[in-house]
């Protein structure tokens, strides 16, 4: 349902995309994953136009985005960022409808939606009348989920969501988010340096360095038939915390 | 008219139409603890002001604001005669007794003609003002000197002789469409002065006659010594044998003068303490000092328009002398008249001149500030204020606001928008006001409004810039992302967030009003400033104090209003973020 058509991006002399022709697959988890500044963002970034590309275009369902139709499109994108990007003078319960209360939803569909969206995300209803400053790190991101929810948007774009969180936090998250796009079905994009988080949520992995694809697939096809020596690389790096033992 | 007063001495005096700033009071207590609670009050306004307007180093510039006449006077701000229906004549003065006399005298000869509705628009403000006031026609007619008329306003060489330096004004003023009077026959010039009796003890009563006394203490304010027509000449001139004068303050050097501690200094010719302290003008016999002869400044088509009107003001001429000049000031000044009071002396004689001012003036001493402070006028003034402050804000508000917004959007727009609104900080008040009243071709509330809405639009501009920049890309990124169309992130997002730095913003430009309202009274709009300009002009710290302390109250109230309104307007988290 995303293609990118020879779609690439350059900040001063360096590259932060190299032209990128590619299709990401409706329903499934696909994680962008590699060290920092490998490009992995800045792919994100593109697709809900939050930058404008050097070169080439991105396609939603069919549909190029463009300055014109960009408003509308991201109407079905849900954007997740570090620490739920909540604003800090609304409401856990204003941030998350804020889109249905600009789009003029009736006040009963909203609260309607409200319930759904907070039994999904596992928010307790007595913490919504709380601003961003007074919940906790894994309340804001439930938060931040809750509200990316909201529109019911068939394609979630997830960037480092879960980074500052700590370890048992995020891994419950993980195994929750995880249940959660494939109950609902969602097309989801997800950002990490994480090799332990995208081996529990990817159903598909783009290993990226310095703007450059180095190898897609999945986490078996990676650690078995690795494409270059920094893929390896990249894996030993973090295989320890490997839940499973795969190869020699 | 046989209006004048006694010997009139035909000293060749000289100084600046100045006006004292400060009148020296007896050193009692009370008055040393109003000098200090003043003291204490020009430093907050000055602080207050983004453009310092206390200076006591030009006395043709007073400070802090407005005209009208003394909190014991009762003559309105405008005086209208004759009936409505015929045409107008409008007198303008400066801020310093002697300017609001003359005008008054000139407003009771001009309505004795009975051609013209005649109206004087008291203490407009300094020479550049209320020149710009008659160039622009908002005013017909005031009272200038020859020496700021050639220095200040025409800025003409200066002259080989007197038909060379009559020429020279009688053409730059053509040029502008205006026209000058004859003499009226004092010359209110800088001049050099003693204790009478020391004078006459030591035979002195010419300058010449100090080279032969090297030993005598001479104190002089820091401004005569630093003119170019000042000190350093003086001494050339008359090759004196004195080192570095000791430099003084104007409000103490008539007391010093008193108690014996300084010998000689320096006085404006007509000066009301002339007399008051018994002092000797010393002869300026080799005609050093420059003239600065008063004479009436017209439109030229004045005697064309009001023909008998224009006579009755001719009639002044040559009506005058230091003496009398110095008798007038006296009334007002120590005997605690109105002008329009010592006015009516001119013209009914001068016989009394002496004696009643000093009863007049022990019952002004004996009002109390807080009378002073909440006379009749207290709810005018303060309503006047109001207005000055608050709708200047407004308007500072409606266009701060949106240009911040701009700059935060756009970095042409940061480059230019930001240093505009800067520079016009640095524009001197009484400069502003006096390009809009050319601007306005008016004086009053328009061009003071606009004066204090410019002044008000930095503050706002900058905060709201600031406080729209230091919103962090990540919360920005999520408004777009959400996919807020451009508007509704600015109204839901962005300047909520900003609305702290705004608030204070606002808060900053409301608190700077207050204080530089006060300068609105210098051209007609009103204010607190009315009474500090009155207490000025006639050196009465009660008066002055009775602005003051209401314009700073006001501003101590505004601030503790900006307090209880960020309170309730901004929601918990964002309350003491502030950049």
């Amino acid at each position: 349902m995303i293609r990118t058509d020879r779609l690439s991006r350059r900040f001063g002399d360096r590259i932060a995309l190299a032209p990128l022709t590619t299709e990401f697959q409706r329903a499934q988890v696909t994680v962008l994953l590699g060290p920092s500044g490998c490009g992995k963002s800045t792919l994100l970034r593109l697709v809900i136009g939050l930058l404008r590309p050097d070169t080439g275009s991105v396609q939603i369902d069919g549909e190029t985005l463009t300055s014109a139709n960009v408003e509308r499109l991201r109407l079905a994108i849900g954007y997740v960022i570090q620490d739920g990007g909540l604003f800090p003078h609304l409401s856990a319960r204003a941030n998350i409808t804020l889109m249905a209360r600009w789009l003029g939803w009736p006040q009963a569909r909203i609260d309607a939606r409200l319930a759904t969206v907070i039994g999904l995300a596992r928010i307790d209803a007595d913490r919504l009348d709380q601003y961003p400053a007074t919940l906790s790190g894994g309340e804001r991101q439930r938060v931040g989920i809750a509200r990316a929810l909201l529109l019911d948007p068939p394609l979630l774009l997830c960037d480092e969501p879960l980074s500052a969180l700590d370890p048992i936090t995020r891994s419950a998250l993980q195994d929750e988010l995880g249940e959660l796009f494939s109950q609902l079905g969602k097309t989801v994009l997800w950002v990490t340096h994480d090799l332990h988080e995208a081996a529990r949520l990817a159903h598909d992995i783009l290993l990226m360095r310095s703007g450059q694809v180095v190898q897609r697939g999945t986490l078996d096809e990676l650690m078995a038939h690795p494409a270059d020596p920094f893929v390896t690389l990249f894996i030993n790096a973090q295989r320890g915390q490997l839940p499973v033992s795969v190869g020699g | 008219m046989s209006t004048t007063l006694d010997g009139a001495r035909p000293t060749p005096a000289v100084g600046g139409p100045s006006v004292p700033l400060a009148r020296v009071a007896p050193a009692s207590t009370s008055a040393r603890a109003h000098r200090l609670a003043l003291g204490a009050l020009l430093i907050l306004a000055s602080l207050l002001s983004p453009v310092s307007t206390v200076s006591g180093a030009r006395p043709d510039v007073p400070t802090v604001a407005g005209a009208a006449p003394a909190a014991t006077n009762t003559a309105a701000t405008t005086t209208v005669t004759t009936n409505s229906g015929s045409p107008q004549l409008t007198i303008g003065s400066k801020r310093f007794t002697e300017s609001y006399i003359l005008a008054e005298v000139a407003r009771r000869a001009a309505s004795a003609a009975g051609e013209a509705t005649v109206r004087h628009e008291q203490g407009l403000g300094n020479t550049g003002i209320v020149f710009a006031a008659l160039a622009s026609g908002a005013i017909d007619v005031y009272v200038e000197y020859t020496g700021t008329l050639a220095r200040e306003i025409l800025r003409l060489p200066d002259p080989d002789d007197a038909a060379a330096l009559a020429a020279g004004l009688a053409a730059g003023l053509k040029a502008r469409g205006l026209s000058m009077s004859r003499p009226l026959g004092f010359n209110n010039t800088y001049a050099l002065a003693m204790k009478a009796t020391v004078a006459d003890k030591l035979g002195i009563a010419r300058l010449s006659d100090l080279a032969a006394r090297p030993a005598l203490r001479l104190g002089l304010t820091q401004e005569f010594i630093g003119r170019a027509d000042g000190w350093a000449g003086l001494r050339r001139h008359y090759a004196l044998p004195f080192g570095t004068p000791r430099g003084v303050d104007h409000g103490i050097k008539f007391t010093a003068l008193a108690s014996n501690q300084l010998d000689v200094i320096d006085v404006y010719s007509t000066d009301a303490a002339i007399e008051r302290y018994g002092l000797r003008v010393l002869e300026d016999d080799r005609a050093y000092f420059p003239r600065y002869d008063a004479v009436l400044l017209y439109r030229a088509d004045l005697p064309a328009r009001l023909p008998r009107t224009f006579a009755a003001l001719r009639a002044l001429e040559g009506r005058f002398d230091d003496a009398s000049m110095r008798a007038l000031n006296a009334r007002a000044e120590v005997g605690g008249e109105s002008f329009a009071q010592a006015a009516s002396a001119f013209t009914i004689g001068a016989g009394a001149t002496g004696q009643a001012p000093v009863i007049a003036a022990a019952a002004a001493a004996q009002r109390s500030l807080y009378s002073a402070v909440f006379d009749a006028d207290f709810a005018r003034l303060t309503m006047e204020h109001m207005v000055l402050v608050f709708v200047s804000l407004a308007l500072s508000i409606v266009a701060g606001v949106p240009l911040g917004v701009w700059c935060a959007n756009s970095a042409a727009a940061r480059r230019w928008v930001l240093p505009a609104v800067g520079l016009i900080q640095t524009v001197p008040s009484l400069a502003l006001l006096a390009f809009l009243i050319t601007f306005y071709s008016r004086i009053g509330l328009v061009p003071a409004l606009t004066a204090l809405f410019l002044y008000g639009l930095l503050p706002i501009v900058r905060n709201t810039c600031a406080g729209l920049e230091a919103i962090p890309q990540a919360l920005r990124d999520s408004g777009r992302a959400l996919g807020l169309p451009r508007g509704a992130r600015l109204l839901r997002i962005e300047l909520p967030l900003a609305l702290g730095s705004i608030l204070a913003g606002v808060q900053t430009s409301a608190v700077i009003n207050v204080g530089t309202a006060t300068i609105a009274a210098f051209i007609g709009a009103g204010g607190y400033g009315e009474r500090i300009a009155t207490g000025l002009a006639l050196n009465d710290t009660t008066v002055l104090l009775a602005g003051a302390l209401p314009a700073a109250a006001l501003a101590l109230l505004v601030q503790l209003g900006f307090g209880t309104l960020e309170r309730w307007a901004l929601p918990a988290p964002l309350r003491g973020v502030r950049q």
